[in-house]
Protein backbone atom coordinates (compact mmCIF):
# COMPACT_ATOMS: atom_id res chain seq x y z
CA UNK A 1 0.00 0.00 0.00
CA UNK A 2 1.29 3.47 -0.75
CA UNK A 3 1.56 6.60 1.42
CA UNK A 4 -0.77 8.03 -0.89
CA UNK A 5 -3.22 5.48 -0.60
CA UNK A 6 -2.94 4.98 3.62
CA UNK A 7 -3.64 8.81 3.78
CA UNK A 8 -6.76 8.53 1.67
CA UNK A 9 -7.95 5.48 3.68
CA UNK A 10 -6.99 7.31 6.81
CA UNK A 11 -9.06 10.42 5.44
CA UNK A 12 -11.63 8.78 4.29
CA UNK A 13 -11.89 7.17 7.68
CA UNK A 14 -12.32 3.41 6.48
CA UNK A 15 -10.04 2.53 9.50
CA UNK A 16 -9.19 4.00 12.68
CA UNK A 17 -6.04 4.04 13.11
CA UNK A 18 -4.42 2.55 16.03
CA UNK A 19 -2.55 5.42 16.93
CA UNK A 20 -2.96 8.75 16.22
CA UNK A 21 -0.72 11.06 17.53
CA UNK A 22 -1.38 15.09 16.64
CA UNK A 23 1.02 18.02 17.22
CA UNK A 24 2.26 16.47 20.15
CA UNK A 25 4.81 18.50 22.47
CA UNK A 26 6.27 17.11 25.81
CA UNK A 27 9.21 19.40 27.07
CA UNK A 28 11.08 18.51 31.01
CA UNK A 29 12.37 21.51 32.92
CA UNK A 30 12.65 24.26 29.87
CA UNK A 31 14.29 21.21 26.94
CA UNK A 32 11.93 20.33 24.34
CA UNK A 33 11.95 16.38 23.77
CA UNK A 34 9.02 16.17 21.53
CA UNK A 35 8.23 19.07 19.18
CA UNK A 36 5.17 19.20 17.21
CA UNK A 37 5.00 15.33 16.51
CA UNK A 38 2.15 14.04 14.23
CA UNK A 39 1.77 10.34 12.39
CA UNK A 40 -0.73 7.79 12.72
CA UNK A 41 -0.48 4.15 12.41
CA UNK A 42 -2.50 2.12 10.76
CA UNK A 43 -3.98 -1.15 12.24
CA UNK A 44 -1.75 -4.10 11.15
CA UNK A 45 1.42 -2.08 10.90
CA UNK A 46 4.64 -3.49 12.35
CA UNK A 47 6.70 -0.36 12.71
CA UNK A 48 10.61 0.19 13.90
CA UNK A 49 11.09 3.71 15.19
CA UNK A 50 14.70 5.03 14.95
CA UNK A 51 16.68 7.53 16.83
CA UNK A 52 19.31 8.96 18.60
CA UNK A 53 19.73 8.20 22.36
CA UNK A 54 17.62 11.10 24.28
CA UNK A 55 15.85 11.27 20.61
CA UNK A 56 12.81 11.01 22.66
CA UNK A 57 11.65 7.22 21.65
CA UNK A 58 11.03 5.85 25.21
CA UNK A 59 9.31 9.36 25.99
CA UNK A 60 7.27 8.77 22.68
CA UNK A 61 6.57 5.10 23.64
CA UNK A 62 4.96 6.63 27.31
CA UNK A 63 2.88 9.70 25.84
CA UNK A 64 0.82 6.82 23.87
CA UNK A 65 0.75 4.60 26.38
CA UNK A 66 -0.73 7.46 28.56
CA UNK A 67 2.16 7.45 31.14
CA UNK A 68 3.32 10.83 30.33
CA UNK A 69 0.59 14.09 29.36
CA UNK A 70 1.90 15.85 26.78
CA UNK A 71 1.88 19.44 27.06
CA UNK A 72 0.07 19.99 23.75
CA UNK A 73 -1.42 17.90 21.43
CA UNK A 74 -3.36 14.90 21.34
CA UNK A 75 -2.96 11.25 21.31
CA UNK A 76 -5.68 8.89 20.06
CA UNK A 77 -5.63 5.07 20.57
CA UNK A 78 -8.03 3.24 18.16
CA UNK A 79 -9.76 6.25 18.60
CA UNK A 80 -9.54 6.63 21.92
CA UNK A 81 -7.63 8.55 24.36
CA UNK A 82 -4.77 6.29 25.79
CA UNK A 83 -6.31 6.70 29.82
CA UNK A 84 -9.34 4.53 28.29
CA UNK A 85 -7.42 2.38 26.21
CA UNK A 86 -7.01 0.11 29.47
CA UNK A 87 -6.54 -3.63 28.21
CA UNK A 88 -6.04 -2.69 24.23
CA UNK A 89 -2.33 -1.60 24.76
CA UNK A 90 0.61 -3.88 26.01
CA UNK A 91 4.00 -2.86 26.27
CA UNK A 92 7.68 -4.29 26.79
CA UNK A 93 9.90 -1.61 28.76
CA UNK A 94 13.26 -1.19 27.92
CA UNK A 95 14.59 -1.29 31.91
CA UNK A 96 12.46 -3.50 34.38
CA UNK A 97 10.89 -0.81 36.41
CA UNK A 98 10.25 -2.95 39.57
CA UNK A 99 12.67 -4.33 42.10
CA UNK A 100 13.94 -7.40 41.23
CA UNK A 101 13.46 -8.59 45.14
CA UNK A 102 9.93 -8.14 44.77
CA UNK A 103 8.27 -11.56 46.04
CA UNK A 104 6.51 -12.78 42.68
CA UNK A 105 6.91 -16.01 40.30
CA UNK A 106 7.24 -15.71 36.81
CA UNK A 107 3.45 -16.83 36.02
CA UNK A 108 2.19 -14.27 38.41
CA UNK A 109 4.02 -11.45 36.49
CA UNK A 110 2.89 -12.98 33.14
CA UNK A 111 -0.77 -13.10 34.81
CA UNK A 112 -0.30 -9.17 35.08
CA UNK A 113 -0.73 -9.23 31.77
CA UNK A 114 -4.92 -10.34 32.02
CA UNK A 115 -5.64 -7.63 34.60
CA UNK A 116 -6.94 -5.71 31.54
CA UNK A 117 -9.44 -8.57 31.44
CA UNK A 118 -10.63 -8.98 34.79
CA UNK A 119 -11.87 -5.76 36.34
CA UNK A 120 -11.76 -4.80 40.03
CA UNK A 121 -12.87 -7.47 42.78
CA UNK A 122 -12.76 -10.15 40.00
CA UNK A 123 -10.83 -12.82 40.43
CA UNK A 124 -8.62 -14.82 38.16
CA UNK A 125 -10.02 -17.77 36.50
CA UNK A 126 -8.16 -21.04 35.18
CA UNK A 127 -8.37 -19.43 31.18
CA UNK A 128 -6.13 -16.51 32.46
CA UNK A 129 -3.55 -18.73 33.82
CA UNK A 130 -3.84 -21.11 30.72
CA UNK A 131 -3.52 -18.35 28.75
CA UNK A 132 -0.32 -16.86 30.65
CA UNK A 133 1.45 -20.42 30.36
CA UNK A 134 0.70 -20.44 26.49
CA UNK A 135 2.34 -17.79 25.97
CA UNK A 136 5.27 -18.17 28.75
CA UNK A 137 5.73 -20.98 25.79
CA UNK A 138 5.48 -18.47 23.13
CA UNK A 139 8.52 -17.32 24.38
CA UNK A 140 10.01 -20.53 24.94
CA UNK A 141 10.15 -19.50 28.54
CA UNK A 142 7.38 -22.08 30.14
CA UNK A 143 10.12 -23.44 32.06
CA UNK A 144 10.59 -20.60 33.92
CA UNK A 145 7.13 -20.21 35.13
CA UNK A 146 7.26 -20.82 38.88
CA UNK A 147 11.44 -19.29 39.36
CA UNK A 148 11.02 -16.28 41.43
CA UNK A 149 11.35 -13.03 39.27
CA UNK A 150 14.94 -11.81 40.78
CA UNK A 151 16.37 -14.90 40.10
CA UNK A 152 16.17 -14.97 36.52
CA UNK A 153 18.96 -13.12 34.00
CA UNK A 154 18.52 -10.71 31.66
CA UNK A 155 17.37 -12.10 28.73
CA UNK A 156 14.92 -14.47 30.71
CA UNK A 157 13.45 -11.37 32.56
CA UNK A 158 13.19 -9.64 28.53
CA UNK A 159 11.49 -13.15 27.15
CA UNK A 160 9.13 -12.73 30.38
CA UNK A 161 8.32 -9.59 29.56
CA UNK A 162 7.02 -9.79 26.40
CA UNK A 163 4.76 -12.67 27.27
CA UNK A 164 3.07 -10.87 30.04
CA UNK A 165 2.58 -8.16 26.80
CA UNK A 166 1.37 -11.09 25.08
CA UNK A 167 -0.52 -12.24 27.70
CA UNK A 168 -2.99 -9.12 27.67
CA UNK A 169 -6.07 -8.75 24.86
CA UNK A 170 -4.34 -5.95 23.65
CA UNK A 171 -4.45 -5.23 19.78
CA UNK A 172 -1.57 -2.93 20.02
CA UNK A 173 2.02 -3.94 21.47
CA UNK A 174 4.57 -1.43 21.97
CA UNK A 175 8.28 -2.26 22.57
CA UNK A 176 10.80 0.01 23.68
CA UNK A 177 14.44 -1.58 22.69
CA UNK A 178 13.51 -5.12 23.66
CA UNK A 179 16.86 -7.17 22.15
CA UNK A 180 18.85 -4.55 24.54
CA UNK A 181 19.50 -7.51 26.87
CA UNK A 182 19.10 -10.36 24.97
CA UNK A 183 22.17 -12.84 23.41
CA UNK A 184 22.69 -11.79 19.33
CA UNK A 185 21.85 -15.89 19.15
CA UNK A 186 18.54 -15.28 20.41
CA UNK A 187 17.60 -12.14 18.33
CA UNK A 188 16.47 -13.08 15.12
CA UNK A 189 14.02 -15.77 16.86
CA UNK A 190 12.93 -12.64 18.79
CA UNK A 191 11.98 -10.57 15.57
CA UNK A 192 10.67 -13.81 14.32
CA UNK A 193 8.25 -14.33 17.27
CA UNK A 194 7.40 -10.29 16.07
CA UNK A 195 6.65 -11.29 12.74
CA UNK A 196 4.42 -13.87 13.93
CA UNK A 197 2.45 -11.82 15.99
CA UNK A 198 2.37 -8.98 13.51
CA UNK A 199 0.01 -11.42 11.86
CA UNK A 200 -2.58 -10.50 14.57
CA UNK A 201 -1.35 -7.34 16.32
CA UNK A 202 -0.39 -3.47 15.41
CA UNK A 203 3.25 -3.32 17.21
CA UNK A 204 5.46 -0.56 17.40
CA UNK A 205 9.14 -1.06 18.17
CA UNK A 206 11.37 1.13 19.19
CA UNK A 207 15.02 0.18 18.90
CA UNK A 208 18.51 1.84 17.90
CA UNK A 209 19.10 -1.49 16.35
CA UNK A 210 18.49 0.11 12.52
CA UNK A 211 20.64 -2.71 10.81
CA UNK A 212 18.76 -6.30 12.14
CA UNK A 213 14.94 -4.26 12.53
CA UNK A 214 15.07 -3.09 8.99
CA UNK A 215 14.57 -6.98 7.96
CA UNK A 216 11.38 -7.67 10.08
CA UNK A 217 9.52 -4.91 10.30
CA UNK A 218 7.09 -3.04 7.72
CA UNK A 219 8.31 0.25 7.95
CA UNK A 220 10.67 2.52 9.94
CA UNK A 221 10.55 6.04 11.08
CA UNK A 222 13.00 8.16 12.86
CA UNK A 223 12.40 10.18 15.76
CA UNK A 224 14.51 12.66 16.69
CA UNK A 225 12.73 15.26 18.62
CA UNK A 226 11.11 15.08 15.57
CA UNK A 227 9.52 12.85 13.75
CA UNK A 228 10.11 11.63 10.24
CA UNK A 229 7.90 8.48 8.58
CA UNK A 230 6.58 8.14 5.34
CA UNK A 231 4.89 4.66 6.13
CA UNK A 232 7.45 2.88 3.78
CA UNK A 233 9.99 0.52 5.00
CA UNK A 234 13.53 2.28 3.26
CA UNK A 235 15.51 4.42 5.10
CA UNK A 236 16.04 7.66 2.88
CA UNK A 237 19.56 9.50 3.70
CA UNK A 238 17.00 12.48 4.57
CA UNK A 239 15.56 10.43 7.16
CA UNK A 240 18.27 9.75 8.97
CA UNK A 241 20.15 12.65 7.97
CA UNK A 242 17.15 14.96 9.70
CA UNK A 243 16.98 12.53 12.46
CA UNK A 244 20.12 11.90 13.38
CA UNK A 245 21.22 15.51 12.43
CA UNK A 246 24.68 14.58 11.83
CA UNK A 247 26.14 13.72 8.27
CA UNK A 248 25.20 9.97 6.54
CA UNK A 249 28.15 8.19 6.83
CA UNK A 250 28.12 8.72 10.70
CA UNK A 251 25.21 6.62 10.94
CA UNK A 252 26.05 4.15 8.68
CA UNK A 253 28.97 3.83 10.52
CA UNK A 254 27.64 2.99 13.46
CA UNK A 255 24.77 0.90 11.68
CA UNK A 256 27.69 -1.07 9.83
CA UNK A 257 25.60 -3.54 7.83
CA UNK A 258 22.98 -0.90 6.40
CA UNK A 259 23.22 0.34 3.38
CA UNK A 260 20.77 3.43 2.70
CA UNK A 261 19.20 3.38 -0.63
CA UNK A 262 17.14 6.18 -1.98
CA UNK A 263 14.36 5.32 -2.35
CA UNK A 264 13.59 2.13 -4.41
CA UNK A 265 13.51 -1.07 -3.30
CA UNK A 266 12.37 -1.73 0.06
CA UNK A 267 14.72 -2.03 3.00
CA UNK A 268 17.45 -1.18 1.25
CA UNK A 269 20.15 -3.34 2.78
CA UNK A 270 23.19 -5.39 2.90
CA UNK B 1 4.95 -17.14 83.86
CA UNK B 2 2.11 -19.20 82.87
CA UNK B 3 -0.40 -17.74 85.41
CA UNK B 4 0.10 -14.77 83.64
CA UNK B 5 -2.41 -16.16 81.25
CA UNK B 6 -5.01 -16.19 84.25
CA UNK B 7 -4.73 -11.52 84.64
CA UNK B 8 -7.67 -9.85 82.86
CA UNK B 9 -5.41 -7.47 81.93
CA UNK B 10 -2.29 -9.94 80.89
CA UNK B 11 -5.16 -11.77 78.72
CA UNK B 12 -6.40 -8.52 77.08
CA UNK B 13 -2.91 -7.67 75.58
CA UNK B 14 -1.88 -10.70 74.54
CA UNK B 15 -4.99 -10.30 72.55
CA UNK B 16 -4.36 -6.78 71.81
CA UNK B 17 -0.69 -7.87 70.36
CA UNK B 18 -1.97 -10.79 68.33
CA UNK B 19 -4.65 -8.36 66.46
CA UNK B 20 -1.56 -6.25 65.76
CA UNK B 21 0.29 -8.33 64.47
CA UNK B 22 -2.20 -9.03 61.61
CA UNK B 23 -2.35 -5.79 60.67
CA UNK B 24 1.75 -5.13 60.94
CA UNK B 25 2.11 -8.74 59.20
CA UNK B 26 -0.10 -7.71 56.25
CA UNK B 27 0.31 -4.22 56.00
CA UNK B 28 4.49 -4.59 56.91
CA UNK B 29 4.52 -6.83 53.61
CA UNK B 30 3.57 -3.80 51.20
CA UNK B 31 5.90 -1.34 53.33
CA UNK B 32 9.07 -4.03 52.56
CA UNK B 33 8.04 -5.03 49.39
CA UNK B 34 7.18 -0.97 48.03
CA UNK B 35 10.02 0.59 50.11
CA UNK B 36 7.23 2.65 52.01
CA UNK B 37 9.18 2.21 55.62
CA UNK B 38 10.31 6.22 55.53
CA UNK B 39 6.90 6.81 54.73
CA UNK B 40 5.17 5.04 57.04
CA UNK B 41 7.78 5.96 59.59
CA UNK B 42 5.99 9.46 58.72
CA UNK B 43 2.82 8.74 59.08
CA UNK B 44 3.32 7.39 62.74
CA UNK B 45 5.61 10.63 64.00
CA UNK B 46 2.52 12.48 61.93
CA UNK B 47 -0.23 10.74 64.14
CA UNK B 48 1.80 12.11 67.47
CA UNK B 49 0.11 15.55 66.53
CA UNK B 50 -3.22 14.58 66.78
CA UNK B 51 -2.36 12.74 69.87
CA UNK B 52 -1.61 16.01 71.58
CA UNK B 53 -4.38 17.72 69.70
CA UNK B 54 -6.49 14.86 71.13
CA UNK B 55 -4.97 16.44 74.70
CA UNK B 56 -5.46 19.80 74.15
CA UNK B 57 -9.08 19.84 72.92
CA UNK B 58 -10.41 16.61 75.32
CA UNK B 59 -10.68 14.10 72.91
CA UNK B 60 -9.09 10.17 73.14
CA UNK B 61 -5.62 11.07 71.78
CA UNK B 62 -6.19 7.79 69.34
CA UNK B 63 -8.96 9.06 67.78
CA UNK B 64 -6.83 12.01 66.62
CA UNK B 65 -3.92 9.55 65.76
CA UNK B 66 -6.05 8.59 63.66
CA UNK B 67 -7.13 11.55 62.03
CA UNK B 68 -3.28 12.71 61.76
CA UNK B 69 -2.12 9.27 60.32
CA UNK B 70 -5.02 9.03 57.76
CA UNK B 71 -4.70 13.01 56.72
CA UNK B 72 -0.89 12.48 56.45
CA UNK B 73 -1.35 9.39 54.37
CA UNK B 74 -3.90 11.09 51.95
CA UNK B 75 -0.92 13.82 51.61
CA UNK B 76 1.98 11.44 51.07
CA UNK B 77 -0.45 9.68 48.31
CA UNK B 78 -0.25 12.93 46.59
CA UNK B 79 3.17 13.46 46.73
CA UNK B 80 3.77 10.43 45.68
CA UNK B 81 2.24 9.95 42.33
CA UNK B 82 3.55 14.09 41.80
CA UNK B 83 6.26 14.87 43.21
CA UNK B 84 8.17 11.73 43.47
CA UNK B 85 11.84 13.42 43.30
CA UNK B 86 10.98 15.53 46.46
CA UNK B 87 9.10 13.06 48.36
CA UNK B 88 11.86 12.07 50.95
CA UNK B 89 11.99 15.74 52.24
CA UNK B 90 8.28 15.88 52.14
CA UNK B 91 8.56 13.11 54.63
CA UNK B 92 11.13 14.78 56.30
CA UNK B 93 8.57 17.34 57.01
CA UNK B 94 5.55 15.34 57.61
CA UNK B 95 7.41 13.36 60.21
CA UNK B 96 8.88 16.18 62.27
CA UNK B 97 5.90 18.55 62.11
CA UNK B 98 3.66 15.62 63.88
CA UNK B 99 6.61 15.76 66.78
CA UNK B 100 6.62 19.45 67.24
CA UNK B 101 2.50 20.02 67.08
CA UNK B 102 2.34 16.87 69.22
CA UNK B 103 4.22 18.34 71.76
CA UNK B 104 3.18 22.06 71.29
CA UNK B 105 -0.32 21.07 71.67
CA UNK B 106 0.58 18.96 74.83
CA UNK B 107 2.24 21.76 76.24
CA UNK B 108 -0.38 24.36 75.51
CA UNK B 109 -3.20 21.60 77.22
CA UNK B 110 -3.89 22.43 80.96
CA UNK B 111 -2.06 19.74 83.70
CA UNK B 112 0.05 17.08 83.22
CA UNK B 113 0.08 14.63 81.00
CA UNK B 114 1.26 11.39 83.04
CA UNK B 115 0.33 8.93 79.79
CA UNK B 116 2.45 10.97 77.23
CA UNK B 117 5.33 8.23 77.27
CA UNK B 118 3.07 5.55 76.35
CA UNK B 119 2.10 7.27 73.10
CA UNK B 120 5.74 7.35 72.56
CA UNK B 121 7.03 3.64 73.60
CA UNK B 122 3.66 2.20 73.44
CA UNK B 123 1.57 0.90 76.98
CA UNK B 124 -0.11 -2.82 75.79
CA UNK B 125 -0.23 -4.12 79.04
CA UNK B 126 -2.72 -1.59 80.17
CA UNK B 127 -5.06 -1.63 76.94
CA UNK B 128 -8.73 -0.83 77.63
CA UNK B 129 -11.13 -3.77 76.63
CA UNK B 130 -12.64 -0.73 74.00
CA UNK B 131 -9.15 -0.77 72.09
CA UNK B 132 -9.15 -4.58 71.15
CA UNK B 133 -12.50 -4.15 69.70
CA UNK B 134 -11.22 -1.22 67.70
CA UNK B 135 -8.03 -3.45 66.75
CA UNK B 136 -10.27 -6.14 65.63
CA UNK B 137 -12.36 -3.82 63.67
CA UNK B 138 -9.40 -2.37 62.07
CA UNK B 139 -7.69 -5.69 61.03
CA UNK B 140 -11.28 -6.79 59.41
CA UNK B 141 -10.65 -3.64 57.43
CA UNK B 142 -7.21 -4.29 56.39
CA UNK B 143 -7.56 -7.83 55.70
CA UNK B 144 -11.26 -7.47 53.78
CA UNK B 145 -9.56 -4.55 51.42
CA UNK B 146 -6.23 -6.64 50.73
CA UNK B 147 -8.67 -9.41 50.23
CA UNK B 148 -10.69 -8.03 47.94
CA UNK B 149 -8.67 -6.38 45.69
CA UNK B 150 -5.21 -8.84 46.52
CA UNK B 151 -4.68 -8.72 42.46
CA UNK B 152 -4.77 -4.58 42.17
CA UNK B 153 -2.26 -4.22 45.15
CA UNK B 154 -0.03 -6.59 43.52
CA UNK B 155 0.32 -4.84 40.58
CA UNK B 156 0.35 -1.48 41.92
CA UNK B 157 3.51 -2.66 44.39
CA UNK B 158 5.32 -4.24 41.72
CA UNK B 159 5.36 -2.27 38.50
CA UNK B 160 2.97 1.16 38.35
CA UNK B 161 3.35 1.75 34.80
CA UNK B 162 2.41 -1.72 33.79
CA UNK B 163 -0.93 -1.49 36.14
CA UNK B 164 -2.03 1.95 34.96
CA UNK B 165 -1.62 0.17 31.02
CA UNK B 166 -3.88 -2.11 31.95
CA UNK B 167 -6.84 -0.04 32.96
CA UNK B 168 -5.85 -0.46 37.04
CA UNK B 169 -7.00 3.12 39.06
CA UNK B 170 -3.46 3.47 40.05
CA UNK B 171 -3.74 6.46 42.26
CA UNK B 172 -6.67 5.35 44.39
CA UNK B 173 -5.21 2.27 45.01
CA UNK B 174 -2.03 3.64 46.11
CA UNK B 175 -4.02 6.11 48.21
CA UNK B 176 -5.72 2.92 49.62
CA UNK B 177 -2.65 1.24 50.35
CA UNK B 178 -1.52 4.32 52.17
CA UNK B 179 -4.85 4.52 54.31
CA UNK B 180 -4.35 0.78 55.47
CA UNK B 181 -0.88 1.45 56.25
CA UNK B 182 -2.13 4.64 58.61
CA UNK B 183 -4.58 2.42 59.86
CA UNK B 184 -2.10 -0.23 61.01
CA UNK B 185 0.41 2.26 62.40
CA UNK B 186 -2.83 3.52 64.68
CA UNK B 187 -3.50 0.16 66.10
CA UNK B 188 0.39 -0.09 66.75
CA UNK B 189 0.99 2.85 68.57
CA UNK B 190 -0.93 0.77 71.35
CA UNK B 191 1.57 -1.85 71.23
CA UNK B 192 5.01 -0.33 70.79
CA UNK B 193 4.18 3.55 70.65
CA UNK B 194 4.84 6.40 67.84
CA UNK B 195 8.54 6.20 67.62
CA UNK B 196 9.22 2.36 66.78
CA UNK B 197 5.98 1.88 64.51
CA UNK B 198 8.37 1.45 62.02
CA UNK B 199 10.36 -1.30 63.57
CA UNK B 200 7.26 -3.42 63.68
CA UNK B 201 6.21 -2.87 60.02
CA UNK B 202 9.44 -3.26 58.56
CA UNK B 203 11.04 -6.42 60.76
CA UNK B 204 8.77 -9.20 60.37
CA UNK B 205 7.94 -8.57 56.74
CA UNK B 206 11.66 -8.04 56.48
CA UNK B 207 12.64 -11.56 58.16
CA UNK B 208 9.38 -12.97 55.89
CA UNK B 209 10.89 -12.05 52.79
CA UNK B 210 13.55 -14.59 53.31
CA UNK B 211 12.07 -17.26 53.85
CA UNK B 212 8.80 -16.71 51.38
CA UNK B 213 8.53 -16.03 47.32
CA UNK B 214 5.27 -15.07 47.20
CA UNK B 215 3.18 -11.97 48.39
CA UNK B 216 0.68 -14.22 50.63
CA UNK B 217 2.94 -16.59 51.97
CA UNK B 218 5.32 -13.84 52.94
CA UNK B 219 2.19 -11.89 54.64
CA UNK B 220 1.35 -14.80 56.75
CA UNK B 221 4.87 -15.42 57.56
CA UNK B 222 5.14 -11.72 59.09
CA UNK B 223 1.86 -12.39 60.42
CA UNK B 224 3.44 -14.88 62.52
CA UNK B 225 6.53 -13.60 63.23
CA UNK B 226 5.27 -10.26 64.74
CA UNK B 227 2.29 -12.18 66.83
CA UNK B 228 5.55 -13.99 68.41
CA UNK B 229 7.94 -11.15 69.11
CA UNK B 230 4.47 -9.31 70.81
CA UNK B 231 3.50 -12.32 72.62
CA UNK B 232 7.81 -13.12 73.81
CA UNK B 233 7.61 -9.39 74.20
CA UNK B 234 4.73 -9.58 76.47
CA UNK B 235 6.03 -12.62 78.93
CA UNK B 236 9.56 -11.05 79.50
CA UNK B 237 8.38 -7.61 80.53
CA UNK B 238 5.93 -9.66 83.15
CA UNK B 239 8.87 -12.00 83.88
CA UNK B 240 11.28 -9.45 84.54
CA UNK B 241 8.59 -7.84 86.79
CA UNK B 242 7.51 -10.81 89.00
CA UNK B 243 10.66 -11.92 89.39
CA UNK B 244 13.11 -9.10 89.68
CA UNK B 245 10.56 -6.28 90.07
CA UNK B 246 12.02 -4.22 86.49
CA UNK B 247 9.17 -1.86 85.18
CA UNK B 248 10.77 -2.31 81.53
CA UNK B 249 8.17 -0.97 79.12
CA UNK B 250 6.61 -3.90 76.59
CA UNK B 251 7.47 -1.93 73.23
CA UNK B 252 10.96 -1.60 73.42
CA UNK B 253 11.44 -5.66 74.39
CA UNK B 254 9.41 -6.74 71.34
CA UNK B 255 11.41 -4.65 69.02
CA UNK B 256 14.48 -5.95 70.78
CA UNK B 257 13.38 -9.40 70.34
CA UNK B 258 12.59 -8.92 66.03
CA UNK B 259 15.96 -7.21 65.84
CA UNK B 260 17.45 -10.09 67.37
CA UNK B 261 15.13 -12.77 65.26
CA UNK B 262 16.00 -11.00 62.06
CA UNK B 263 19.83 -10.59 62.69
CA UNK B 264 19.47 -15.06 62.90
CA UNK B 265 17.27 -15.14 60.19
CA UNK B 266 19.48 -13.14 57.87
CA UNK B 267 22.70 -15.26 59.15
CA UNK B 268 21.22 -17.90 58.39
CA UNK B 269 19.26 -17.14 55.26
CA UNK B 270 23.14 -16.09 53.86
CA UNK B 271 24.44 -19.36 54.74
CA UNK B 272 22.01 -21.09 52.77
CA UNK B 273 22.03 -18.73 49.99
CA UNK B 274 25.61 -19.41 49.67
CA UNK B 275 25.67 -23.11 49.82
CA UNK B 276 23.56 -22.91 47.21
CA UNK B 277 25.26 -21.07 45.19
CA UNK B 278 27.80 -23.10 45.39
CA UNK B 279 27.49 -25.85 43.19
CA UNK B 280 27.49 -23.97 39.84
CA UNK B 281 24.17 -24.70 37.28
CA UNK B 282 23.56 -23.94 33.54
CA UNK B 283 21.97 -21.27 32.90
Amino acid sequence: MSEAMRTDAHAAGAEVPAIDVRHVWVSFRGMTVLEDVTFFVPPGEFLGIIGPNGGGKSVLLKVILGLIKPDRGEVRIFGRPPEQAGGEVAYVPQYPPFDARFPIRVLDVVMLGRLGARGLLRRHTAGDRERALTTLREVQAEHLAQREIGKLSGGQLQRVLIARGLATDARLLLLDEPTASLDSSVVGAFYELLQRLSERMTIVLVSHDLSVMSKYVRSVACLNRTMHYHHAREVTREMVEEAYGCPIDFVIHRHSHVVLGDHGEGGARE
Amino acid sequence: MIEALSLPFFQRALIAGLLASVACGIVGTFVVVKRMASISGGLSHAAFGGVGLGYLAGFDPMLGAAGFALASGAGMGVAWRRFRSSLDTLIAIAWSVGMALGILFVSLAPGYAPDLMSYLFGSILFVPMTFVWIALALDLLIVGAVWLLFKEFRAVAFDEDFAQVMGVPVGPVLHLMLALIALAVVTLIRVVGVILVIALLTIPAAMARQWTSGLQRMMLLAVAIGAFCTTAGLFLAYGLSARWNLQIPTGPLVILIAVAMYAASSALHGARERGARRPVRAG
